[in-house]
This record gives structure tokens, sequence and C-alpha cells, in this order.
């Protein structure tokens, strides 16, 4: 196969050829249907009968006409602002720990990983298990204190924060990067720093902080799209409820598509998420000139 | 630049076979729909295939797949013009699933079993099967008439009646006993039995750690150990205003003017509030979570009653192993109506099956006696055939001999209608409004019932305004 052709040109040609088969999957798995969406999100759409098309009419009861659109995006969005910098924190925290040079570091690496890497629905189940307000650990540990924990998952008030608590638990795949962008700063900087004088604050802010911005944005960037998807935990453990307390924005985009079929209102709620993310992910991007750093760029 | 046209153009060709493929498989099912049906099937070469399709209840459990597979192949081998085959689909996804068959132009040709909530979902679907009724003088003298009259939308016969699952008040004997109180009457219409007489007992039942009772003046409302009822636990708020003199629909008789914050409404959600804030005899959705966890209430062995359906068989065999139990009759409402709730399981035939005449033989075959006791023994309800159900007592009497279960043959009679998962525009949307109210009561956000109706009622308007405007 393509004998009679230079070697530079059949280099990309067997190129083209090895990326083909996600290529073509990419357009009919990914763009195909985003863009089918995208038209349907212009109709009403039961599945069972045609689409009838209804121009802009789901998107201006979105924004105009449903209060739960609404409460959906504020409960994501309540827990976006506090489980992304938590997680970013904790994450960077249990990588900073795991990078010193401490008994059995290799163990501890594994147990903090190993969570990320468990099935969705069995960590959720197990959380449901934890949080039990009647066998849980985490109930039964508070009253070892002296405090009566309260009803987590069954109680409107402590629902959202439980799955907050819940995500830290998958700390370990931002950890990983995290570890290794910190086994990639040269020690011959802490070493100079340390000739000269700096204390460990000094050297995790002035050298580990500057070279790991790339790691922290990539994380911050990744953390954002996860967290506006959430949806597994929260399906399985809560259902949106105790009154509507958990119900993300994905839940109630899953509800009106799969329980209510609105599948054309369901493609116009997701075509807005789209669209949210992208503009925080932009913001994201556009702030990283201010706070990350990469190897070789002088700034003035 | 031209290898990357040619890239590009490759990819779009392959992606154009590919969808035309798929496109293809689909073709030839489509043209001859309706002439089919009415030839009998005549046009295919060999026997037609009626594909049976199973998930939009129960009838998923692998022993009953199995029975299935069992009757499917019992009709195969004695039929030779027809042939079945069941489809099973986990219950999550029935409505994808069946939704999808028939944007497919793929619809199975019978849907078993299947409730009034599951008939309600494609309202609009089923077959009417008054003229095969009529053509071969088909008998239903044998059905239950109350569960034949769930099997009608509007003037419509959309399907036939395999099983019922009345509602009942399950009741603890051994904590009824502790508290030297008498057994709840079991004969429907007892003047003495009312949800007023069962907010009294169930008060005595209802105990705190120190031993003190709901009527206690020292009793500690935080420290319940033992609940004297679970309400309507696991049965949607829809149902309750029936038993106040409303009903389930909670709209006007054209569906378009939503009623729910009307009196019967309200004293429903009043009555339950009252039963867990005021009157303390039913847990709340926190002591529900927290108390009762995964265990249902009986089970849990923290309530002495709680109205649910005959459905609870699968647990008989759990709760006698841990108490002794029995069944009462549903009590009266404050305006002295009696309503069982009661659930119901048939088989319909879509209105898009492409061979409707062979579908209704085999509905036809297995309505027949023999086939419909294995699969409602299977199903666990009681056979919606009077001849039938007398064989269900004899049997679940000798093997729960304490307990009297002509309580539940009894209630067939008092089946609410309309049944309160009855169709009503907007479904899913209005359905999740109402649940919504009763949890705002249920973990104590909000007990001011009138607002919360007011409110709902509001929501539900909106959703009937939006039905009506596509409609």
């Amino acid at each position: 196969m393509f004998k009679s052709i230079s070697l530079r040109r059949r280099e990309s040609l067997w190129g083209y050829f090895f990326i083909g088969p996600w290529v073509i999957g990419f357009i009919i798995f990914t763009a195909g249907p985003m863009l089918a969406s995208l038209v349907l999100s212009l109709t009403h759409y039961d599945i069972a009968s045609a689409p009838i098309f209804v121009g802009l009419d789901n998107y201006v009861k979105l924004f105009t006409g449903d209060p739960k659109f609404w409460h959906a995006l504020r409960v994501t969005m309540t827990y976006a602002f506090i489980a992304i910098p938590l997680n970013l924190i904790f994450g960077f925290l249990v990588a900073y720990l795991l990078n010193l040079r401490v008994p059995g570091v290799a163990f501890w690496r594994t147990i903090y990983y190993l969570p990320s890497v468990m099935p969705g629905v069995a960590t959720a189940l197990l959380w449901g298990l934890l949080f039990n307000p009647r066998i849980g650990v985490i109930n039964w540990l508070l009253s070892l204190v002296g405090i009566k924990g309260p009803g987590w998952l069954a109680s409107p008030q402590w629902a959202l924060p439980a799955l907050i608590l819940m995500s830290l638990w998958g700390v370990g795949g931002g950890m990983i990067i995290y570890l290794a962008g910190l086994q990639g700063i040269p020690t011959s900087l802490y070493e100079a720093a340390q000739i000269d004088g700096a204390n460990r604050w000094q050297q995790l802010t002035r050298i580990t902080l500057p070279l790991m911005s790339p790691v922290i944005f990539y994380n911050l960037v990744t953390g954002i799209i996860g967290t506006f998807q959430y949806f597994t935990d929260a399906y399985v453990l809560t259902g949106g409820g105790p009154v509507d307390a958990t119900l993300f924005y994905n839940l109630y985009l899953y509800k009106q598509a799969f329980t209510y079929r609105n599948m054309g209102y369901a493609s116009a709620l997701a075509w807005v998420l789209f669209v949210i993310v992208l503009v925080f992910t932009l913001l994201v991007f556009k702030s990283s000139d201010l706070w990350v750093y990469y190897e070789g760029e002088m700034r003035g | 630049m031209k290898s990357r046209l040619w890239f590009v153009v490759s990819i779009l060709l392959i992606t154009v076979m590919i969808f035309a493929a798929g496109c293809g498989n689909k073709a030839p099912a489509t043209p001859q729909g309706g002439e089919e049906s009415s030839s009998g099937g005549a046009a295919e070469s060999g026997p037609v295939k009626i594909t049976i399709f199973v998930g939009f209840g129960t009838g998923t459990e692998p022993e009953q797949i199995e029975l299935h597979n069992q009757i499917a192949d019992e009709f195969n081998a004695s039929h030779d013009d027809i042939q079945i085959e069941f489809i099973t689909v986990p219950y999550e996804e029935h409505t994808t699933k069946f939704s999808t068959m028939l944007a497919g132009d793929m619809a199975p040709d019978i849907v078993m079993p299947i409730g009034v909530m599951g008939v309600a979902e494609f309202q609009d679907e089923w077959l009417d099967l008054t003229p095969y009724v009529e053509r071969d003088n088909y008998d239903m003298s044998d059905f239950y008439g109350p569960a034949l009259e769930l099997q009608h939308v509007g003037d419509k016969l959309i399907g036939l009646p395999l099983g019922v699952y009345p509602s009942a008040v399950y009741y603890n004997e051994d904590m009824f006993d502790a508290a030297g109180i008498p057994y709840p009457p079991h004969k429907f219409g007892d003047p003495d039995w009312t949800y007023d007489k069962l907010v009294e007992i169930a008060q005595k039942l209802t105990l705190d750690a120190n031993g003190n009772d709901a009527t206690s003046p020292d009793f500690d409302a935080e420290n319940i150990v033992q609940w004297g009822w679970d309400g309507w636990d696991w049965i949607p708020f829809r149902m309750v205003p029936s038993k106040f003199g409303g009903d389930s629909i909670g709209m006007s008789d054209d569906y378009r003017t939503a009623e729910m914050n009307s009196q019967p409404w309200i004293d429903a959600l009043q009555f339950v509030s009252d039963s867990v804030w005021k009157w303390h005899i039913r847990p709340s959705a926190e002591a529900i979570d927290a108390v009762l966890g995964d265990m249902d209430a009986l089970e849990s062995g923290m309530v002495a009653m709680w109205e649910i359906h005959s459905w609870m068989s699968y647990n008989y065999d759990t709760w006698s192993e841990a108490f002794n139990w029995n069944v009462a009759a549903i009590p009266a409402g404050p305006d002295g109506s009696i309503v069982d709730e009661t659930n119901i399981d048939g088989l319909v035939i879509p209105s898009h099956s492409k061979h409707p005449d062979q579908a209704w033989e085999v509905v036809k075959w297995l309505m027949q006696p023999d086939v419909m006791k294995r699969l409602t023994d299977s199903y666990g309800c009681i056979p919606a055939r009077q001849s039938l159900a007398k064989d269900w007592l004899s049997e679940m009497s000798a093997a729960y001999p304490n307990v009297d279960f002509q309580v539940f043959l009894d209630g067939i009679e008092y089946m609410d209608n309309p049944n309160y998962e009855a169709w009503i525009p907007n479904y899913g949307q209005v359905f999740d409004a109402t649940e919504h109210a009763m949890e705002l009561v249920l973990t104590g956000e909000n007990t001011d019932v009138k607002a919360i109706l007011d409110a709902l009622n509001e929501e539900v308007q909106g959703y009937l305004d939006e039905y009506w405007a596509e409609h």
C-alpha cells in the first residue's frame, strides 16, 4: 500500500489511517449526536412520535418559565464553587505529603489513588452506607465525641454537604497528576534556594506553586468540566432529593429526557450547559495569563 | 493538502455508508403495516412472530424470565402459524426502549405485565380490544368487575387483567398484644373502623425510648422507638385525597384546570402532616431513612401498622420469622367512604403492532386459567379470574395459616377508580410535583399545608397549560 508515494506522504497517510477509526467513531458517536441534539433542541420530541419544530421555544421557556432550571443551576454552582477548590487543595496537599520521603510511600500512594479507579456506582453505594444515620460509620464516629450526627442524605440541609464531602474521596485522580508534576521539578532549584537560606514555606510558595501552576490549571479546567457534569452519585444516592436539595443540572436534564420524555427540551438544557461550561473554561483560560507559569517563560 | 482532502472525503464516505447500512436494516419492516394484520399474516412465508415486551413492571426476575421462556416453548410447540418470543428489558429502561422500538417501527405485539401507570405513560398507544372481544364472543364474566374496569381508557378496552394487588392494613400482632390493644377489624365496612380510630390506636402503639406512648404528657417525640403507623409510605401522595372525599386526579373533568388546593387535597396533606408532627404516629422522612433504612416498615420491627399493597408477599417469610402478623381492612375516611388503593397487571396490544390479530390469539392463550395461574403465582398477584382467586386464597392460607387473606379479596370491591396511577396530562412532571409537596411535609421543611398546595396547584396549572398548548 502507498508504495509509489514519497516517504513523508506515506507516513502521513499511515497516520491518518491509524487515527481513522477514532475519527469515524468521533463523527458517528459524538459529533453526529451533538449536531442532532442541537437540531432536536429546536423541537418537541418524545421519541415515539416525529419531532415538531418549535424554533427557540425551548430556550425561551428555559430562561423565562422554568424555576427548576434555575434551581438546578444553583445547586450545581454551589457544589462547584465548594467542591472544586476543596478538591484542588486536598489533592495538592495529599500529593505534597506523598512526595516527601515517608516510609511506605508506594503503599500510601496506592491507597490514596485506589478510590478514583473504582466504579462510580459502587462508590456511591459505599458512601450511602457510610452516611447511613443508623448504621453508618460517620455518625458513629461523631457519636464517640458526643455529637449527634445529622440525617445526611435524608436531610434537605445536609444532603448537598454530604455529596461535597464525598467528592473528596476522588482526590486521588488529581493527586496523581500533581505528584507527577511535583516530581518534575528539578531538585537543583530547591538546593539553590536552601543555600540562599529559603525556608520550607518560601520554597513552597516561590518554587513549588509557580512551577506547579500549569498542573493546577489543568486540574482546575478538568475539575470544572467534570463538576458541571456531576450525575452518578446524586442519581444513585438521592435521586435529586430530599425536596430537590440535590437536583443537579444533569439530573434535571436526565429527568426531562428519560422520565418526562421531553427530548427536545433536554437537548436545549444540554446545549445551555455546554455554553456555561465553555464560558467558565474560557474565563479560566483567560485568567491563566495572570497565574500560570510555563517553564522557560519570561515574565516582565 | 491533497492527502488531507482524500482523508476527509474517505471518512465522510465511510460514515455515509455506515449510516446507510443502519437505515437499510430498518427498511423492509416499514411498508406493509396494516395490510398484513387484516390478512392474518398470509402474506408472510412461515409462522408470524409475536414479540412480548416485558419491563413495565414485574416479570424481569430470573425465575420469571425462566417461566416466560417455558411458556413460550409450550406455545411454540403447539402452534405452527404463530411463534412467540419474550423480550425482557430492565424496568429503568422500559420507557426509552419501548419508545425507541415505536420510533424504529419495530413495535412489540404485546406488552405484559403492565399496570395503570405503564398504560398511562403511553396513553394513546394501546389497541382497542372491543372488536376482538365482540367478534369472538370472548367470555369475560370470570374477571373481577373492578379489575376489568381499570382496563378501560375512555370508551376503549385497552387490555385484559392478569392480576390485582389490593391494599390492606398489615399489622404486627405482637405489638398489639404487648400494648393490650385488640386487633383492628378485618371486615370492610365495620362502623368502628375509621382513620380517626386508626390514629387513636396508633398513638397508643407509638412509644418513646422510656416506654411512654404518644398520648402520654411525658412522651418524648425526639426519641421514638416504635411508630403506630407508617401511613402510605411507598404509595404516591396522589392516592391520599381519594380517602378524603376527593380523587387522585386533582383536576377538572376536562383536565384543563388544576384543583390540587381543593378541600380533599388539603385534608389529605394535613392528615399526613399531623400524623408525623402532631400525633407522632408516623416516622418523618429522616426517621424513615435513619431508622428504617432499606427495610420495609413492618420488617424493621418498629412499626405496628402499615397500609400497603398485597405485593408485599415477597417479604412474608421474613416477617413470619420475626413476629406474628396479620392484615386488617382499610378504614373509612371522614365521609364514610372506603377506598382500597389497588395496583393491577394486565396485557395490552400496542396499536403499532403489525400482527394484532395474531397478538390477540396469543393474549387469549395466555389468559387461559392454567397459564394465567402460573403467571400470577410468579408475579405475586391475586389472579384477576374469580375462579382462580379461590385457589389463591387456599394456597396462601395454607402457607401462612395465621393470616386472614380474605381481607384482600374483600378489598377488590373497594378498588379506587380513577386509579391513583391513572393518566393525567404531563404525567411525570405532575407526579413529581405532587410527591415534592408531600416530601416538604415529611421532611418538616414546610408544614403550611395550604401554602404548599397553593404553590403545587400553580405549578401543575403551568404543566396543564403547557400540555394543552401542544395538544
